[in-house]
């Protein structure tokens, strides 16, 4: 008998601390994540957990109900019946230190736990990435929530790289100036790593490295051996290219492409390499004529090394005729990037005539409109024709555009001057007419 | 804003660990004493002081390595400066080799101490600085050296009085374009 509770002894152990740390994990569950979080923000699509900003997590809540109600129209199908899902938003305010080669984990989900881990981009790494068009705080919450609507289908979620492929295309949709839920034709960023995976490896191996990405374990898929981006920019190039091969809606392509066998999809592979072979500029050209994406293409394009100029300003041209305020100040701060940019490929005449249009507008534009010209001045291009416009709005009754104005100042003059915005918007007069009159005497000695 | 401590600070405040046994004769009192000069009586302790003693001294060692580690900095070689504002200041530093990452902050935060640049602003009196940058080269064997940290410290809005370090990027392949205030 003793010896009886001897032996079995250590195996109620076993079964009680077993026992023990379900219904710990249970209560955990049953509390939600209360007791790890200080926040809770309930959202459209479930609670929302931080310990971080929670004026953050409120922009977070707002962005979920469009990216939901987004997500619902694209995928109407796939959305039916979606349950709620748990995200934690871990944020990460106070890393200041960015390692050029490490890649860090954005964000998860996991379909068990119907949960979404998700860091926004630390506001370190803000300031080296200024006037991005898509914030990427947008794109990896949208990308993990692409997982959530997406998931419930077992053949999405047993297929690594098309669970991410899809993920991706979703990723940078985006609300446009009229409120419209759009998925842009494609993803800029994936469409230039794989094109560049292709230039690197050649035809053969680029085919091989596919054909591996189509057959992937979890593991191989997402093993960190810093190959993960082009795995990721591969998928999405396959599922782009067998998607548009497909008619319909984006469901309904999306449903067509799951019905094919893992052979058809290699076969394929060389269709991926024409299709990835052209420019991303010229991709983009195509997509300039169509309406609801024309301003996004121009802003894509606006990024690249070398652009069709005339053909952007003719689109942007489009979008000044319009009344609408907000596509004014939108079509002047591209103008501005765009006139003022190199490898432009505009002639002199259209970049005098453009020039002076946007000289008129900092005389007698709207104050926003002025704003997002001084704003999106590049570095280092020499506009003298716009000094004095400038210098007058260091002299505005509105602080900040004369702390734009004087920061535009320093982008495009050698001249040195203040730039602390501090100083521009609450100075006493006196002393920024120091600062006035020094510039004033340098446009006259010049 | 909250200043880091400064870890070299703090070392140089406090006095190095005493070890035991290594304590000269004339100084030590009867119970630092080594274990050596104990009586042969008590041999087994003295084995077991000496049994203790390994760890401890490897313990010791270790934490005075890690001191001495602590108060490493990056050698500059050469410091130069440009600006083409009047309230922010660019420094480029030549080290020699290179160091981690924390160095470049205290480095740079040590030099705006010294400086004081919180309240002069060396070319434009009068002028509060509104950004520091520094940019740490490796100077290595060759004559132009490697960019390998960039560093912006900005004047801090809720405390005008001190520089706050905005971010340090660990690299050379940042634009020039970023290499300025925007």
């Amino acid at each position: 008998m003793v010896s009886r509770i001897a032996d079995t002894l250590p195996a109620g152990t076993g079964a009680r601390t077993l026992l023990a740390l379900l219904i710990a994990v249970l209560l955990l569950g049953q509390c939600g994540c209360g007791l790890l979080y200080k926040h809770r923000v309930e959202t459209a699509v479930g609670t929302l957990w931080t310990n971080g900003n929670l004026q953050l997590a409120r922009q977070y809540q707002e962005d979920l109900r469009w990216m939901k109600e987004g997500l619902q129209q694209v995928l109407p199908n796939n959305s039916e019946g979606i349950g709620s899902t748990s995200i934690l938003l871990v944020q990460n305010d106070d890393d200041r230190i960015i390692h050029e080669d490490q890649t860090r984990t954005a964000g998860w989900y996991n379909h068990t736990l119907s949960l979404i881990q998700f860091t926004p981009t630390p506001p370190a790494e803000k300031l080296l990435l200024p006037n991005q068009p898509d914030p990427k705080e947008h794109r990896t919450l949208l990308h993990e929530l692409a997982h959530h609507f997406t998931s419930d289908d077992q053949r999405i979620r047993s297929t690594w790289w098309l669970a991410e492929a899809i993920a991706c295309s979703l990723e940078i949709s985006y609300l446009d100036a009229q409120g419209q839920f759009q998925v842009p034709p494609l993803h800029p960023m994936q469409y230039q790593i794989a094109r560049s995976a292709l230039s690197n490896l050649g035809r053969a191996n680029f085919t091989q490295l596919a054909r591996r990405i189509i057959s992937e374990n979890w593991h191989g898929f997402y093993r960190d051996d810093g190959d993960l981006a082009k795995r990721y920019a591969i998928a999405w190039a396959l599922f782009w290219t067998l998607q548009g091969q497909q008619q319909g809606t984006l469901e309904q392509r999306l449903d067509e492409v799951l019905k094919l066998e893992d052979e058809q999809i290699i076969e394929q592979i060389p269709a991926v390499i024409q299709a990835i072979t052209p420019s991303l500029q010229t991709q983009l050209r195509e997509h300039l004529e169509q309406d609801h994406h024309s301003r996004w293409v121009i802003d894509q394009a606006l990024r690249g090394y070398r652009i069709d100029g005339q053909r952007l300003l003719e689109a942007i041209d489009l979008e000044l005729a319009s009344a609408d305020p907000e596509g004014q100040v939108w079509a002047w701060s591209s103008a501005t990037r765009l006139i003022l940019r190199s490898r432009s490929r505009l002639n002199r005449v259209t970049r005098n005539d453009w020039l002076q249009r946007i000289e008129q507008q900092l005389i007698s534009g709207s104050l926003e409109v002025k704003l997002a010209i001084c704003t999106n001045f590049p570095e280092y291009r020499m506009a003298p024709n716009l000094y004095p416009r400038l210098i007058d709005l260091l002299e505005s009754s509105d602080g900040n555009l004369r702390s734009a104005a004087a920061t535009a100042l320093s982008r495009v003059s050698s001249h040195p001057t203040i730039i602390n915005p501090h100083f521009w918007k609450f100075a006493p007069e006196s002393k920024r007419a120091v600062e006035v009159s020094d510039w004033r005497s340098w446009q006259q000695n010049r | 804003m909250n200043w880091p401590v400064v870890p070299s600070q703090l070392v140089q405040r406090s006095k190095p660990p005493r070890i035991r046994g290594h304590s000269s004769p004339t100084h030590s009192s009867p119970t630092h004493s080594s274990p050596t000069h104990s009586s042969p009586t008590h041999s087994g302790l003295v084995g077991t002081y000496s049994f203790l003693s390994l760890p401890l001294m490897s313990v010791t060692l270790l934490l005075l390595t890690g001191c001495s580690a602590t108060l490493l900095r990056p050698h500059a070689i050469s410091v130069s400066e440009f600006s083409r504002e009047k309230d922010v200041i660019h420094f480029t530093v030549s080290i020699e080799d290179s160091s981690r990452e924390q160095d470049f902050y205290r480095w740079s935060q040590d030099h705006i101490l010294e400086n004081n640049f919180q309240f002069e602003n060396p070319d434009h009196e009068g002028i509060p600085l509104y950004e520091l940058h520094y940019h740490f080269r490796n100077r290595g064997a060759r004559f132009r050296g490697q960019r390998i940290a960039y560093l912006i410290w900005r004047r801090s809005e809720t405390s005008p009085h001190q520089f706050e370090h905005k971010l340090t990027y660990l690299g050379s392949g940042m634009p020039l374009r970023n290499w300025r205030s925007w």
